[in-house]
């Protein structure tokens, strides 16, 4: 036992100080930050120049487009096609129009006096999804005040009956009625989620690949004729999560260091859009029961990576190179894959069976559960999903630790699964 | 009292018994050439007594104790796969491998220095294994296994990949560490180096001991009763054998001298001794020893497929 911190402080020294690390410490806040931007961005200049030739006979419609968002609308001449319903000569016509690239044809045919209108967009590529509502929404709304002056009502009078009212959710407890935040929630949930599932991957295959490293240099036999193939495992296991936990701490600290540079800056005023008429968020980040959540998020964090580093671990020992690892890293994965995904439902539904099934199950629990604690989670859950964890977990090294001392002296075999199970019963 | 004993040990893998009832026993200060074909069960033997493998049945003995982790101390191991941390410099692996084996950090750091300096490989603190040749990696091992000083050292096979020099500077080293009071178990498939270095030899075949006992008791024993005798006669043509002893082989240079050897019992040596004493004049006699080369085909079979 007492090689353990030798172990785990070579694994974090020597881990640290390689340039890998130092690059992926510096561009980690970098890429997360592009990871953000880069969708809004890419919104924006996407459609940049889609040229919309409107062809409306009736002239109801010239007020209706706005030139907006990389969409631009121009009113089609008198006479291009036909008024009526279109022909074979207007196809002709329409294929002209389109030999221009990023071009629409918009052919609005009012069909009666209620102002029932035909809309087609004939374009090359089929039209995507935001191009197609907007104008949907252009003309029913063109169509709404058309109506409305035919009715004789007046538009300020419409407008100010609508009504813009948000629910606002509240928790019943003991000392009477609490914000129950799902926005806040929400979003924490997901995003502990993600960090999770991102260190149960990043940190976990570290592991494994740290141990077929070994393997493959040959330097394990040394390693396991001066320590047990257990405290090296462990060892190594702890200095892995020591390596994520530091970089995490790295990671916060340079992107709270950028995000307060562009904030003073005054970037941040012009550039990030205000969310009017949302709650303060200060407010409310304040009087999430921190105190409860975040010793809970930590030990969700730690037991689903132990849990997880120690099955990579058992993996990277049964196999020669990493190539061959991919068929036994699959079952693994699936587990943390489906909790991930299944995380999405359970925001929407943080009480219900699959919520409550899948935050119980070890191998779920660590990202199911921490989707699920901003809402609050009963105590009796809490306390049984943790000790199932524990339980796994103990279990998780046992069967680890067995694979683990049979694989590092395995060479030149393809493992199978059905292997695997034989070695855990070995002598 | 035998500083490493091993007790009617055995092993198997799932189909194939790699070692049944094997016993041995080495002395303090002594050094045991470990042979055996390829496949034997050296290797598990090796392993078994470093801990990595735990033997079916029987025990290992360490210095009168039942071998458990608080030996690891006090053996120093070279395995045959030969390996370091690629990317680590070649200082910070020796520190660490010799913490591992439970020496203090500065201890460690006086020993790898003393010993680096000891192998001509002083600059090599700041160098990383990728970036050094094989033979030099293995010096880098050698010094691992060196380090803290062990009292039993095991060497597998720790002359292939030496150049010339640095297999004389190990020699030297063994048997330095032999004169210290450490006791050595190598195993090799060099016959020389049982014949200029070991006290003791083993010679494992198809998972047991085959023969085993002190090298020059293990060659008397295979020796068949041969001797040779050199000597100097008047004539071009050997003088007359003795009677009732032919020689089993015989032949003369051109200074005249005779190379003769006879397969007789050690009571009938005096008398071919005189006789040729009376019609020549002697310039070499010994007991014809075999080979180790000899002993182990012998032993094993000279159709064994290694």
């Amino acid at each position: 036992m007492n090689k353990i911190p030798l172990v785990a402080g070579r694994e974090f020294f020597t881990r640290i100080q390689s340039r890998t690390f130092l690059v992926m410490s510096l561009l980690g806040p970098i890429l997360f930050g592009l990871f953000i931007l880069v969708p809004v961005l890419m919104a924006q200049w996407d459609n940049e120049s889609t040229t919309v030739w409107v062809h409306d006979p009736s002239g109801n419609f010239d007020s209706a487009f706005a030139n907006a968002d990389g969409m631009k609308f121009q009113k089609l001449p008198q006479g291009t096609l036909s008024d009526g319903p279109l022909n074979a000569k207007d196809s002709a016509n329409i294929r002209e129009l389109l030999q221009d690239s990023e071009t629409g044809v918009l052919s609005l045919q009012v069909l009666d006096s209620t102002w029932k209108t035909n809309i087609a967009y004939f374009s090359e590529q089929s039209a995507g999804l935001q191009i197609t509502e907007r104008i949907e929404d252009a003309v029913n709304e063109r169509i709404y005040q058309l109506r409305m002056n035919q009715y004789g009502l007046d538009p300020q009078t419409i407008e100010s009956l609508k009504s813009e009212s948000d629910l606002k959710a509240y928790v019943w407890t003991e000392e009477g009625s609490q914000d129950s935040h799902t926005e806040m929630a929400t979003m924490l949930g997901f995003g502990a989620a993600l960090l999770m599932y991102m260190f149960i991957f990043l940190y976990g295959s570290m592991v494994m690949r740290g141990v077929i490293e070994e393997k493959a240099g040959r330097v394990m036999e040394l390693l396991i004729s001066t320590t047990s193939p257990f405290e090296l495992m462990m060892g190594k296991i702890l200095g892995i999560a020591s390596v994520g936990l530091f970089q995490f701490i790295l990671w916060i600290l340079l992107g709270t260091g950028i995000s307060t540079l562009i904030g003073t800056l005054g970037l941040t005023a012009s550039q990030v859009p205000e969310t009017p008429g949302n709650p303060d968020w200060m407010q409310m980040l304040g009087s999430m029961p921190w105190e409860s959540i975040v010793p809970l998020f930590l030990f969700y964090f730690l037991g689903g990576y132990f849990l997880y580093a120690a099955l990579f671990a058992a993996v990277g020992s049964a196999v020669d190179s990493e190539g061959d690892s991919q068929q036994l890293v699959m079952p693994i994965s699936m587990p943390i894959i489906l909790a991930f995904i299944a995380s999405q439902f359970v925001m929407q539904n943080p009480h219900g069976s699959l919520a409550f099934w899948m935050s119980m199950f070890p191998l779920t629990s660590p990202i199911v559960m921490v989707v699920r604690l901003p809402f609050g989670v009963p105590f009796w859950e809490i306390a049984l999903s943790m000790s199932l964890l524990v339980t796994a977990f103990v279990g998780s090294v046992w069967i680890a630790g067995r694979i683990f001392r049979i694989g590092v002296l395995m060479y030149g075999q393809k493992v199978s699964l059905g292997q695997l199970r034989k070695w855990l019963f070995y002598r | 009292m035998s500083f490493l004993e091993i007790r009617s040990v055995s092993k198997s893998y799932r189909q194939h018994q790699a070692l049944k009832e094997v016993s041995l026993e080495i002395q303090r200060g002594h050094i045991m050439g470990l042979l055996g074909p390829n496949g034997a069960g050296k290797t598990t033997l090796i392993r078994m007594i470093n801990r990595i493998l735990a033997p079916d049945s029987g025990t290992i003995i360490l210095d009168g104790t039942e071998l458990g982790p608080q030996h690891s101390r006090r053996i120093g191991y070279l395995p045959e796969e030969r390996g370091l941390y690629k990317k680590m410099k070649i200082g910070e692996q020796l520190l660490y491998l010799s913490r591992l084996r439970g020496m203090s950090s500065g201890d460690s750091l006086n020993a790898a220095k003393k010993w680096m300096t000891r192998l001509e490989m002083q600059n090599w603190w700041n160098k990383k294994a990728e970036e050094l040749s094989k033979g030099m990696q293995q010096k880098v091992q050698l010094v691992a296994a060196l380090m803290h000083e062990p009292d039993l050292l095991i060497l597998d096979e720790p002359f292939s990949g030496f150049d010339p020099v640095n297999a004389q500077i190990l020699q030297e080293i063994i048997l330095e560490r032999r004169a210290a009071g450490t006791t050595l178990l190598i195993s090799t498939h060099r016959m020389e180096t049982v014949e200029d270095l070991c006290t003791d030899v083993v010679l494992i075949h198809q998972a047991g001991v085959v023969l085993a006992g002190p090298t020059q008791a293990v060659r008397r024993q295979h020796s068949g009763n041969q001797i040779e005798i050199h000597c100097v006669g008047d004539t071009a043509s050997p003088p007359p054998a003795p009677p009732a002893h032919t020689p089993v082989s015989s032949s003369s240079s051109e200074e005249s001298i005779h190379r003769l050897v006879f397969e007789a019992a050690p009571s009938d040596w005096p008398a071919i001794i005189a006789h040729y004493n009376q019609h020549s004049r002697i310039v070499y006699f010994a007991e014809r020893l075999p080979s180790f080369q000899d002993i182990f085909i012998k032993a094993v079979g000279p159709h064994h497929q290694a």
